[in-house]
């Protein structure tokens, strides 16, 4: 979702001069909440199954992955993707991030900011690199929904997997975004669903949150990264460096 | 969209909103917030009606302004992609120009040569039927499939050395071959120039001939009616006079890179990065080889 966050937001900054956004005010107030309680979290972890649609030889294919993704703050993170033809892994202790293959053993250790969100955002900017769900994680979550779709709307509430929750769609010309936030004491995110609609055969990424633990005690030295035998460093080419 | 500078700077480091901890300035980040986003954060000029009426809706404008995204690139370190390797021969700058730069074992000796690239790959007319991998604004165009394996250079032998490497004499072999007012010494695949004392292996030159091909070449399909001769990281063409140096052609597979060459991340695939030329790693009749990408901007 953070991707097609960043492609469209100049284009819906300029339809939005010109057109009013329709805001339900229940969706705004849900949002505001689970950003207020992940934005007091000092650590937390959770999984995310996730499958996507990606453009293959032939066509569309699914793809699916299960990531696991761990934040200590400020500056710590963890994340483990294993995807159907891919294991990587990211390690950021706050001085740098490390970018590990399993499939292939090698790693790139990459100069990043001292915090979790500089350092997502650095890595998207420089190396095209997305981090699971972390749009959810940005402290103006909110805003940024406002600001990037032309709808928001509650659907009302929902049962999805046994779970309670909230139902909302955020809505613009280029894309469309559904989330189910829990309906308990904590409001966290439990799934969303990206359209694609401006791209061919519209297609979708979906992402399942599990297994949520809040503040949990996570070790520091989770957050270092350990070379693995015969793992081979490599450089990492930036994206306007080539 | 996201604005976290200057938001920072709006909340002036105050009421727990700012970032936490770390060396940034810090009025953007007091001690003690060890949140994880350093706390949510709303727009103030949210339309109130909205935060404190259950309405079904309500207009939001003026979200332009939030599209701005500031990132704290300046403090990042470039990689380059220098090539160290043990024999204390330090290969850089392969990619700047037309210029090789090769620092000698006392770090004291250099040898600049403006050398005919024989690394920039030549376009095959046959069409692509496949997707190139996109990353950065450029598509990575390959006949096969990407398919992974560690590299290990490669060595042709003990007549054989790579970019950058230092002799002090030459065999009684070697011959001169003069291109674009460079003279070059060639002895078995290698080509030196002269400098500092002795001779300093560099890049083959395009358009040089040679009589004989060194032992230990090997015939390389480019298409239908083309092959190449392939020795060292260096392509040859039969021509008139002998063989003569060319640059690579896409879709040119090759079994072995030589020292100097280098894996490189692009994005979520690794390639080989030999001078200006990208190796994609492919299996080919069971066997690891890598085929010549052709790398084009779009």
């Amino acid at each position: 979702m953070r991707k097609t966050l960043l492609l469209f937001s100049v284009l819906i900054s300029f339809a939005s001069y010109s057109q009013a956004a329709k805001v339900d005010s229940v969706a705004v107030l849900i949002l505001d909440r689970m950003s207020d309680v992940i934005g007091g979290l000092n650590s937390c972890s959770f999984k995310l199954n996730v499958s996507q649609d990606v453009t293959g030889d032939i066509g569309l294919e699914k793809k699916f992955s299960d990531d696991e993704v761990m934040f200590k703050g400020p500056d710590k993170m963890l994340v483990q993707l294993k995807g159907d033809d891919n294991h990587k892994g990211f390690w950021y202790n706050g001085r740098h991030l490390v970018y590990y293959s399993y499939t292939e053993n090698n790693y790139s250790v990459l100069e990043v900011p001292s915090t979790i969100i500089e350092t997502i955002d650095a890595v998207h900017d420089e190396y095209g690199v997305d981090f699971p769900a972390s749009d959810f994680f940005y402290p103006t979550f909110a805003d940024d929904i406002l600001a990037d779709f032309t709808s928001v709307t509650f659907l009302g509430r929902k049962t999805v997997d046994g779970e309670d929750c909230y139902h909302i769609l955020a809505d613009s010309k280029n894309q469309s975004v559904q989330l189910w936030i829990s309906d308990d004491a904590m409001n966290l995110p439990l799934r969303f669903l990206v359209i694609y609609k401006d791209k061919p055969n519209s297609p979708q990424y979906m992402g399942v949150f599990s297994d949520w633990k809040i503040n949990p005690d996570l070790p520091d030295a989770l957050f270092d990264f350990n070379e693995p035998p015969l793992a081979t460093e490599i450089v990492m080419l930036k994206k306007s460096n080539q | 969209m996201l604005k976290l500078r200057e938001w920072a700077e709006e909340a002036g480091g105050g009421g727990g909103r700012s970032m936490g901890g770390g060396s940034k300035p810090a009025m953007s980040r007091p001690a003690g917030n060890r949140t994880i986003n350093g706390g949510s954060h709303r727009s103030t000029n949210r339309n109130s009606s909205f935060q404190n009426k259950h309405t079904n809706t309500s207009n939001r404008n003026s979200v332009g302004n939030n599209n701005n995204r500031n990132n704290n690139g300046g403090n990042r370190v470039s990689h380059n992609n220098n090539v160290n390797r043990g024999n204390n021969n330090n290969v850089g700058n392969r990619n700047s120009g037309n210029r090789v730069n090769v620092n000698h074992r006392g770090g004291d000796v250099n040898v600049n040569i403006n050398n005919n690239r024989n690394t920039i790959v030549r376009s095959n007319h046959r069409e692509y039927h496949r997707p190139p991998y996109r990353y950065g604004g450029r598509g990575y165009y390959c006949y096969r499939p990407y398919y992974y394996h560690p590299f290990r250079p490669f060595y042709w032998g003990p007549v054989w050395h790579p970019w950058g490497f230092f002799v002090a004499s030459l065999a009684t072999t070697a011959i001169i071959i003069s291109i674009e007012n460079q003279q070059y010494h060639y002895d078995q695949g290698v080509y030196y120039v002269q400098g500092n004392g002795g001779y300093t292996v560099v890049q083959a030159p395009v358009g040089a001939t040679i009589k004989v091909l060194p032992d230990g070449y090997q015939t390389v399909t480019v298409n239908e009616t083309t092959n190449n001769y392939y020795y060292g990281g260096t392509y040859y063409e039969k021509s008139g006079g002998g063989y003569t140096v060319v640059p690579p052609t896409a879709g040119t597979v090759v079994e072995h890179l030589p020292e100097g060459a280098e894996e490189v991340r692009v994005g979520e695939q690794t390639y080989v990065k030999y001078g200006d030329t990208y190796y994609q790693p492919v299996k080919v009749d069971g066997k690891n080889q890598y085929e010549v990408a052709e790398v084009k901007n779009e």
